[in-house]
């Protein structure tokens, strides 16, 4: 039909279940159509898609999602089990007998925060194996993983550490440490650069580390950058916030031990 | 009757204690309005990739391709200009994810009917976001073309036409679309970690004792607690089908759809505070009930297609997720929710009954079996 010059009628049934899906295959069509004239007539359709890709392979989006998923694991991780170990003090009693101890307050808190951090430490030793030996994700950069895994599991330590001082019960630790975590994994571009979504969440976000977490990690394993900054300068911004953290953590300790015990 | 008061007033000491604790309240209820707020914000940007268009020819042709770019569903063309190491600049700065250069020659190969190529440079970090961006520019090229049959009679030389046929009335936005999963999420999550925690409370803090030495019946014991598991995960999936309802993101269409979804509702959250008790019972211990519950709630939410379609998975997973009661809760509420559709509710209704049933059964034998211990 198409040699002798007459039209003919693709007939496409889409179960167009949702409008990502469903427009893929409408894209996909077109790109079928415009290769198939390229090949067959190459004469007719002289306009084609010239393709230069930045990186020199493509990365899945397995690969690609299992690095944030890793970033939000550290996150829940540390905020769980600092929060809880916080809280578990106060449901107990036994900060009474913590802030009557002949130790300073901060010592207190940064000991909470290492043995919480050794604790957790574990579970992210599993999660490293997983992700490199089991689904095959291989670090290009193995320093700066554990740089950052380490700086990251600071940061949210002490982030639980702080939630369990100020709710004080684990009952609520739990739920928090939750509900903090999904939303922020869902906004810190965990599927592409969050600066390519909307400038309202795109700008909300630059105000919290996971951000900045999966921007380094992306670079650590994929040697991807996924932020304007560059990641010596999400590393920096990372740091500070793990020190403001760590600071306000204590500070709320020190403020809060007149409040007592939860009954 | 006698067995009334005692369930109801533990089911209100139940409700009164998570009452009590408005952090709880907040921590529970907020994760749900705060996904609706950024999924909210999300949708506008969902699938729309940023480019830059770097135009080097003035002529016609070169203007009606840019045009099609710029009005394109598939990209969000946020910069147009004719120096090419400005747009290359964006894209290694990663405010844009790609780069399309109309070249300075590209009317006169057109009408010269030789080779005449568009460049796209791709920040290829994705096979999602770079295939999106690698099918768009030939559909905007087949959409050139077939505006010259337009315009200039049957004379495109692009003479296959796409007709389309849709299986469903209306397509559903990709992160309106996972409403439906995250909803089942927050279900499973609030009944089994409440529930949980409301009978894992009762031994941490020796209450049980004292309910086990009131002149009321073991079953009643029971009754109450998994009645103040459901009616707490109730009073969450309210708020978010209120919310849902309100913004036009979760509505289902018609009394009959508004049953369906109302039913499914109650089954997943009966199933989860049943779940929450027979755990709660069994581990006596509020660490141990998140330590189970919330894996478990996050298991099941990409068991039954949390972050994608869960029909388009591959076929292993497929199998799996046909034995994931969440599966089908959420089958049935995204048919009822966006399709007006009773496809498979048989199916969906009987496998989230039975799985109510079975994990009340559970929870049950669970909480007899530690109050008699």
């Amino acid at each position: 039909m198409l040699r002798q010059g007459k039209q003919a009628q693709l007939r496409v049934v889409l179960n167009n279940l949702e409008v990502d899906f469903t427009n893929d295959i409408r894209r996909a069509v077109p790109l079928a159509i415009t290769s198939f004239y390229a090949n067959a007539f190459p004469n007719q359709v002289v306009i084609r898609a010239h393709e230069v890709d930045s990186y020199s392979h493509d990365t899945g989006y397995v690969q690609y999602l299992v690095v944030s998923l890793m970033v939000v694991s550290v996150m829940l991780g540390g905020l769980l089990q600092a929060g809880s170990n916080a809280a578990r003090e106060y449901e107990k009693g036994t900060v009474k007998e913590l802030m009557l101890a002949p130790a300073s307050l901060w010592a207190i808190q940064i000991g909470k925060i290492l043995g919480a951090l050794l604790l957790n430490s574990l579970s992210v030793a599993v999660m490293i194996i997983v992700i490199v030996f089991l689904i095959g994700v291989w670090p290009d950069h193995w320093d700066e993983l554990f740089a950052f895994v380490l700086l990251l599991m600071i940061t949210f330590v002490a982030l639980g550490s702080l939630i369990g001082t100020l709710v004080r019960r684990r009952q609520a630790v739990i739920p928090l440490s939750i509900g903090l975590s999904i939303p922020v994994f869902f906004i810190s571009g965990a599927f592409g650069p969050a600066i390519w979504g909307d400038q309202v969440t795109a700008t909300i976000t630059q105000l919290q580390p996971v951000y900045y977490g999966i921007a380094i990690f992306q670079h650590a394993f994929h040697n991807f950058t996924t932020t304007s900054t560059s990641p010596a300068i999400n590393g920096f911004i990372l740091a500070g916030f793990a020190a403001v953290i760590v600071a306000i953590s204590a500070l709320t300790l020190i403020a809060g031990r007149g409040r007592g015990v939860v009954h | 009757m006698n067995s009334l008061f005692p369930i109801l007033a533990i089911v209100r000491k139940d409700i009164s204690v998570w009452l009590r604790q408005p952090t709880s309240i907040a921590a529970t209820v907020l994760p749900a309005i705060a996904f609706m707020v950024i999924l909210y914000f999300g949708a506008q940007a969902v699938g729309r990739n940023p480019v830059a268009l770097v135009v080097q020819d003035s002529g016609p042709h070169a203007q009606e391709l840019i045009n099609i770019l710029s009005d394109s569903g598939a990209f969000k063309v946020t910069m147009i200009t004719i120096a090419p190491q400005k747009a290359e600049d964006a894209l290694r700065q990663v405010k844009v994810a790609a780069v399309i250069t109309i070249p300075s020659n590209f009317d006169a190969a057109y009408n010269a009917k030789k080779p005449d190529p568009v460049t796209i440079h791709i920040n290829n970090l994705n096979l999602d976001f770079t295939n999106d961006l690698r099918r768009s520019l030939p559909a905007a090229i087949t959409k050139f073309y077939a505006d010259q049959s337009a315009i200039n009679g049957n004379n495109s030389p692009i003479q296959i036409r796409v007709k389309e046929t849709d299986l469903r009335s209306q397509d559903i936005d990709l992160l309106r679309f996972e409403l439906v999963p995250n909803l089942v999420l927050l279900l499973t999550t609030a009944g089994i970690v409440n529930a949980g925690l409301a009978t894992a409370r009762e031994w941490e803090d020796s209450t049980i004792k004292e309910l086990l030495l009131a002149p009321i019946s073991k079953a009643t014991i029971i009754t109450g607690k998994l009645l103040s598991g459901w009616i707490t995960t109730l009073l969450i999936a309210a708020v978010v089908l209120v919310v849902g309802a309100a913004s036009g993101y979760l509505r289902p269409a018609g009394t009959i759809y508004w049953i369906s979804t109302l039913v499914i509702v109650l089954l997943i959250a009966l199933a989860s505070a049943g779940l929450g008790v027979a755990i709660g019972a069994a581990s006596h211990r509020f660490q141990r009930v998140t330590a189970i519950g919330i894996p478990l709630s996050i298991d099941l939410f990409f068991l039954s297609g949390g972050i994608t379609v869960a029909a388009f998975l591959p076929t292993w997973l497929q199998t799996i997720a046909h034995f994931v009661p969440t599966f089908y809760g959420t089958h049935a509420l995204q048919m009822a929710i966006f399709y007006s559709s009773n496809e498979g509710l048989i199916l969906d209704l009987s496998v989230l009954g039975a799985t109510a049933i079975l994990a009340g059964v559970l929870g049950v034998l669970s909480l007899r079996k530690s109050m008699l211990a």
